[in-house]
């Protein structure tokens, strides 16, 4: 989506870890939207642990609650071992999650609004621009 | 003896110096007169502070932090300790000690008595313990209470009963210990207690303070302190506090200074102690200047505080005021040195002078003896015994020894008789001395040995009035003289040399000389005043009584004579005889004219015996003429002659002069030569016939050979008297021993009086004390209204109570008669049987009988037993117990029903005691948690339940609830409950304070609320789950509208699309809440997804297994069948209306890891035209079932129908089992 001037995510390659389809493809688009590159997205934490190992990504966001009774606190603990910011999406708002890592963390809420989105990852995932990039 | 009287006659020499006392004499080396006596006594000075002298610089100081007072009382002492104290501030700042004399085997109540009357803390002494400030501390019976470095020190008494003196001896101690903050009162008593006491304390520089005698019941203690002159103030018990709270805050007891002149130096008064000094010059003639000025300006300090003065200006005034005050200070100024060989140099020589060549010369068997005038307590008595008695040993001769001592003041004399004296005198002599003579008896004081005790006899005497000693071969007289008057001086050295044998020696003090008594004394050393008795004659004054009225005709002898006695004189000489005036023993009072013819002095000591002096041949005619004059009153002549001379040359003639009476009568004898012939007298031989010559001759022989007999019977008559004369002075000196028994006696006999008063003090406080008793008893057993009946061994009453009245028929009268006797208003036939059983077998009995009153009784028969444990009866009593009996049916009622509300109440229960034992636990406990009555009750609770309530917080809640009286409210704990597994409690206990014997009670209550935790966390959950649902819904919503939108070539395309995945979403959830999020089957998931087209004749489901799919697979696989249908009805089977499709499903392989086939195929519908590019909705179909389910989508566009193909693996998709959905664990919802 280049319609968009400015977008100060550009580039940025953003794990997606999502088990409800429809979530995940929406997550997706919106993420692309704010010129992140979309790492998966990945519907367990199986996945998503495997695809922190295998790409080179600059963050991620997590939903939550995996279904099954599944959380993405591995991939969180997987993140955190890469020092690697990360943004949980969660339906629960404000209510405490389980696991202290992805307690912590940014939220966005479920459903997601697009200026939400961008200026929680913004906050989370931009870096300071090295000299080199424009 | 009469002390006063005797203190009263030596005042009569003093010249005016009336504080002078025989105590006083000791201290003689210290008096100024001592000063005056020149070079030797310079040396004096500085002996004072050697160790050996108990001298004043060891005696004096400043004493403790705070004033202790020592208050010695006796007999009556009580009430007056008592006011004394009542007026006394608590606040005082000053410690008290009360000394009193005490049976020793009595137990006082003194302490008890007066610690009701003051606000002030008052203790019994224990050994060991510290005088505190503000505190009041009473001695214990049978101890001798000593004080040392303000620490009360309990001693057993060394002196036998009667012989002590504790007040002294405390008094003693304190003056030692606290100096100037030492403070003595005596109060109320019997005897002299305390008066010795307070010698040492004055000395040292602390108060002294007597009861005025007037206040006090028994004023003897009071009387004897005063009289001893050291009390420096005599007051009512009441107006004592204010005395020593005003002299407490003097500078003197609060900041003692050393020097009065060092101070006044820095301060602007330019009075000086010099002027204090030369006051006391000019007023009472005493030059104190070569004192040390630090110990006179302490006194002067002392005296400031006693005037509470604290300006030395202001005290010379008062000094120069009041002439009391003046003779006071000179008092004090004064100090009592007394030691055992004081002064060494003089004793050595008066033992090489003296007692050496004494002892050399007495033989075996004779007797030594020496009187000790004014020996005061007694030290140089036995100083001279002492030496007595070594060179006795040395010598090895078996002499006997008697050293009298004699005092006027009886206190000293009991204190030499005691011979117990404090170490720091005896620890002065050489060790050799201290083993033979003294026994060590405690720390602080030694006893002379019996045997130089026995040496030693002390017997109260006054020097100058009663009659002294006689036969002595030592006078020690040290330190008296200087005391007194030059006349009194000469009467005493006169007694001395009628006291003294034939050169018998005097030893005086440093100061003194035998003066102008030089004849009778010859000097054997000047230096150390040793002088020796000579002459055989006894000094002409021996009389021992009037003393005063013979100085009054010496002094008129010395008056002017008159001119009319010159005449008179000088007339006598030329013209009267030579005459003597004599007295009835013929001893001459007068000479006149020239005797010498007739008179003349013999060889031999001079003597005045007229018969004596008379010229042989005289003496016959001399006597016979005075004794004529004797017998018949009148004058009388005779002749005679000198031998030698002719007959009848002399006339001696007698004439009576009359004196005062027939007593004083005088003779004056004249003597005159006669001429021969002259017959105007006549002549005792003149003309005698010469038969009668030889007649008379003849009778003279026989006379003069009767004479011969007479002389020697004389001579052994004297023999005789002389014998009975020496049995009778062993007789006085064994009376003299009784009497100082019978004194001994006497003091025992004052202490017990003493102490008898004393007791009988405490006995009346007693009494009263028991009266009040009786009252409050008597008062009691009326306000208890219970009958009681006592009765003796016989069952005869005693006593009764006047209740009883209601349950017998007595009268007052009736004591003594037998209770069988009477009839008894109540129910109970075993009365007397009860009573005999609790006489003989100590048998106590208890039941409840009834009255015929109808009230309920509860009757109780004791043993009487006195105090000494006899059994003398029995008690019987009746107590009205109605309304106990009724309040006990209510609190049992109550009891059962509060026991019925337990039982009843399904939450456990626990009934504790004090320490936390089950008492007892109510059914729900034991049905909980499987344990019988018996394996609770008496258990601790934290041995319950296999100890599962033996953790700490609980512990500690549990252990605090019945000291703090807390409460524990909804203490949670999880319980391993058998059967039940784990549970949740809520303990909730309160404690109960059991108003019975029983104690604290606990009453612990548990209730399991583990299925109501459960279901508040399981709503908690849902309430959780129901937001992450709706939300991630809306996601999903949002997703669908995202996606469709971006889909939708127009907005009636997106609407359409939109409503129709919105519809599905919406049945997916309906098909998930149907199953109650528990799963849905398959089957009704297809039913669900296509019942909106209503074509349910055209789509056929096959028979498949039932499958319970997950609400996350109801809602991928509604979704996907969504799209399907969708299709089918747009382009498909369900276009046309012959179209109609089948549905089917498997599971592949039955067992593990199982996979779902699931068949859509579609018929008889329009030829299927493959898409040229795939469409949103094949795409969605194959990735979300990928994505959500792991499974597989193929879409097959065959020609003749679409058919769909899913396969997702059964793990992704089925409900587990076992799983109870929500409700049965902790996993969140799968979508």
């Amino acid at each position: 989506m280049t319609y968009r001037k400015s977008l100060p995510l550009s580039g940025l390659r953003i794990l997606v870890v999502e088990d409800e389809y429809m979530v995940a493809q929406l997550l997706t688009l919106m993420l692309e939207d704010l010129g992140c590159v979309v790492i998966g997205p990945f519907p367990d934490a199986e996945s998503g642990v495997a695809g922190v190992r295998n790409n080179i990504i600059d963050g991620a966001v997590l939903d939550a609650n995996l279904g099954g009774g599944m959380t993405s606190a591995p991939v969180a603990a997987a993140l955190q071992a890469a020092s690697l910011p990360f943004v949980v999406a969660t339906g629960y708002g404000s209510l405490t999650l389980s696991d202290e890592a992805l307690d912590r963390a940014p939220r966005v809420t479920k459903p997601f609004i697009e200026a939400k989105l961008e200026a929680t990852a913004m906050a989370a995932f931009r870096r300071p621009i090295p000299a080199v990039e424009e | 003896m009469d002390y006063e009287a005797s203190f009263g006659a030596l005042y009569s020499y003093l010249d005016g110096e009336k504080w002078v006392t025989n105590d006083d004499k000791r201290n003689g080396r210290n008096s100024p007169k001592a000063r005056k006596a020149g070079s030797e006594v310079g040396p004096e000075i500085d002996r004072q502070v050697t160790p050996q002298s108990h001298g004043i610089e060891a005696a004096e100081g400043v004493g403790g932090a705070f004033p202790i007072v020592g208050i010695g009382m006796s007999a009556g002492g009580l009430e007056v300790a008592t006011a004394f104290l009542n007026a006394m501030p608590a606040d005082s700042g000053m410690g008290f000690v009360i000394v009193q004399h005490l049976d020793p085997t009595r137990e006082s109540m003194l302490a008890e008595l007066l610690g009701r009357e003051t606000s002030m803390p008052v203790v019994r002494v224990e050994d060991g313990m510290r005088v505190e400030p503000n505190r009041v501390h009473v001695i214990v019976p049978a101890k001798t209470l000593l004080i040392r470095d303000g620490v009360l020190h309990l001693v057993d008494p060394d002196a036998p009963r009667g012989h002590r003196h504790p007040i002294d001896k405390f008094f003693s101690a304190l003056a030692e210990d606290q100096k100037a903050k030492a403070i003595a009162i005596v109060l109320s008593g019997a005897g002299s207690n305390g008066t010795a006491g307070l010698a040492d304390i004055k000395q040292a520089g602390g108060m002294c303070i007597a009861q005025d005698p007037e206040t006090a019941r028994f004023d003897s203690m009071p009387r004897h302190a005063i009289a001893s002159n050291l009390v420096d103030m005599v007051l009512a018990p009441g107006a004592m506090p204010e005395a020593l709270m005003r002299y407490a805050r003097h500078s003197y007891v609060l900041a003692p200074r050393p020097e009065i002149e060092a101070e006044d130096a820095a301060t602007k008064s330019a009075t000086g102690l010099d002027d204090v000094l030369a006051l006391l010059n000019a007023r009472a003639g005493h030059d104190f200047s070569q004192y040390k000025h630090n110990t006179l300006s302490r006194r002067v300090h002392r005296r400031m505080g006693l005037a509470h003065l604290e300006d030395l200006d202001q005290y010379l005034d008062l000094l120069a005021r009041e002439p009391d005050e003046a003779a006071a200070l000179v008092q004090d100024l004064l100090i009592h040195v007394t030691a055992f060989f004081r002064d060494a140099e003089a004793w050595e020589a008066l033992d090489q002078e003296v007692i050496t060549p004494l002892v050399e010369s007495a033989q075996t068997g004779q007797s030594i003896r020496v009187w000790v005038p004014a020996c005061s307590t007694g030290e140089e008595v036995y100083t001279i015994a002492m030496i007595l008695i070594e060179r006795c040993e040395a010598a090895n001769k078996n002499i006997a020894i008697k050293v009298f001592g004699t005092d006027t003041a009886e206190h000293h004399l009991s204190e030499a008789r005691k011979a117990t004296f404090p170490g720091s005198m005896i620890e002065s002599l050489t060790g050799a001395r201290i083993e033979r003579f003294f026994d060590k008896i405690d720390d602080n004081y030694y006893r002379v040995k019996p045997a130089l005790r026995e040496k030693v006899i002390f017997a109260p005497q006054n020097v100058l009035k009663d009659p002294p000693y006689s036969r002595m071969d030592l006078v020690s007289c040290r330190n008296l003289l200087i005391y007194l008057i030059p006349v009194a001086q000469e009467k005493v050295l006169s007694l001395a040399h009628f006291a003294l044998r034939e050169g018998g020696y005097l030893f005086l003090g440093n100061a003194e000389t035998v003066s102008n008594r030089d004849h009778l004394f010859e000097c054997v050393s000047k230096r150390w005043r040793i002088y020796r008795r000579v002459g055989s004659g006894r000094s002409p004054m021996l009389e021992f009584s009037q003393w005063p009225i013979r100085e009054e005709p010496a002094r008129a002898a010395d008056a002017k004579p008159r001119l009319a006695d010159i005449a008179m004189k000088s007339l006598a000489e030329r013209f009267a005889p030579a005459s003597v005036l004599i007295d009835k023993s013929y001893r001459v009072l007068h000479f006149h004219g020239s005797t010498d013819d007739y008179l003349t002095q013999p060889a031999g000591p001079p003597t005045f015996d007229l018969l004596a002096l008379a010229r042989e041949g005289l003496r016959m005619t001399v006597r016979n003429v005075v004794r004529k004059v004797i017998d018949t009153s009148e004058a009388a002549t005779l002749r005679s002659a000198l031998k030698g001379e002719a007959k009848n040359g002399i006339v001696v003639t007698a004439s009576p002069i009359r004196g005062a009476s027939d007593a004083n009568l005088m003779v004056l004898v004249s003597f005159a030569r006669s001429e021969p012939g002259s017959n105007d007298v006549p002549d005792q031989l003149a003309a005698p016939v010469p038969t009668e010559v030889r007649d008379i001759e003849e009778e003279l022989v026989s006379a003069r050979e009767e004479m011969r007999n007479t002389v020697e019977r004389h001579e052994s008559t004297n023999e005789e008297l002389t014998a009975a004369n020496e049995e009778v002075t062993s007789i006085n000196e064994e009376l003299q021993a009784t009497n100082e028994e019978l004194e001994s006696s006497k003091e025992e006999l004052q202490s017990l009086n003493e102490e008898l008063n004393t007791i009988n003090g405490q006995l009346g406080r007693k009494i009263s004390e028991l009266a009040d008793v009786t009252d409050d008893l008597r008062n009691l057993l009326k306000g208890s209204d219970v009958a009681t009946i006592v009765l003796d061994t016989d069952l005869r009453i005693k006593w009764f109570s006047p209740p009883i009245l209601t349950l017998f028929h007595l009268i007052e009268s009736d004591v003594g008669r037998p209770v069988g006797n009477f009839t008894q208003k109540f129910i109970f036939a075993k009365l007397l049987e009860k009573a005999r059983a609790a006489i003989e077998d100590l048998a106590t009995f208890e039941d409840e009988v009834l009255a015929d009153d109808g009230r309920c009784l509860l009757l109780r028969v004791r043993p009487y037993r006195t105090q000494d444990d006899r059994i003398a009866g029995a008690v019987v009593t009746f107590v009205d117990v109605s309304d106990l009996k009724a309040k006990q049916t209510e609190i049992s009622d109550a009891r059962s029903f509060a026991e019925a509300i337990v039982e009843t109440v399904r939450h456990p229960l626990l009934a504790l005691d004090g320490d936390l034992r089950v008492r007892s636990a109510n059914s729900a406990f034991h049905a909980t948690f499987g344990l019988g009555p018996d394996e609770v009750v008496g258990r601790l609770i934290y041995e319950l339940v296999d100890g599962q309530w033996n953790v700490p917080p609980l512990r500690t809640l549990l252990e605090q609830l019945i000291p703090e009286h807390r409460q524990i409210n909804d203490f949670e704990i999880a319980l391993d409950v058998p059967r039940r597994g784990s549970r949740k409690m809520l303990i909730n206990a309160r404690c109960i304070t059991d108003s019975q014997d029983a104690g604290e009670l606990v009453l612990l209550a548990m209730e399991d609320i583990t299925e109501r935790r459960e279901a508040t966390r399981h709503q908690e959950l849902l309430m959780g789950e129901l937001s992450h649902r709706v939300k991630n819904t809306l996601a999903v919503v949002q997703s669908i509208a995202a996606q469709t939108l971006r889909h939708s070539s127009s907005l009636e395309m997106f609407d359409d699309a939109f409503k129709g995945r919105l519809q599905a979403l919406a049945r997916a959830n309906d098909a998930i809440l149907d199953g109650n999020w528990k799963g849905v089957t398959l089957r009704h998931t297809i039913q669900r997804s296509l019942s909106p087209f209503g074509l349910d004749a055209r789509i056929s489901l096959a028979e498949g297994p039932e499958i319970d799919l997950r609400p996350q697979a109801c809602l991928a696989i509604t979704m996907i069948l969504h799209e399907l249908t969708t299709n089918a009805v747009k382009y498909g089977a369900l276009s046309v209306q012959s179209g109609s499709i089948d549905i089917a499903w498997r599971i592949d392989p039955a067992g593990r890891d199982q996979t779902i086939y699931m068949e859509w195929s579609e018929r008889d519908g329009p030829v299927v035209v493959p898409p040229t590019r795939q469409g949103q909705g094949t795409r969605f179909i194959e990735r979300s079932i990928a994505y959500e389910l792991g499974g597989m989508a193929k879409v097959d566009f065959d020609p003749a129908g679409l058919r769909a193909t899913l396969s997702f693996p059964s793990a992704s998709s089925i409900m587990p089992k076992t799983s109870l959905g929500i409700t049965g664990g902790s996993a969140p919802s799968d979508i």
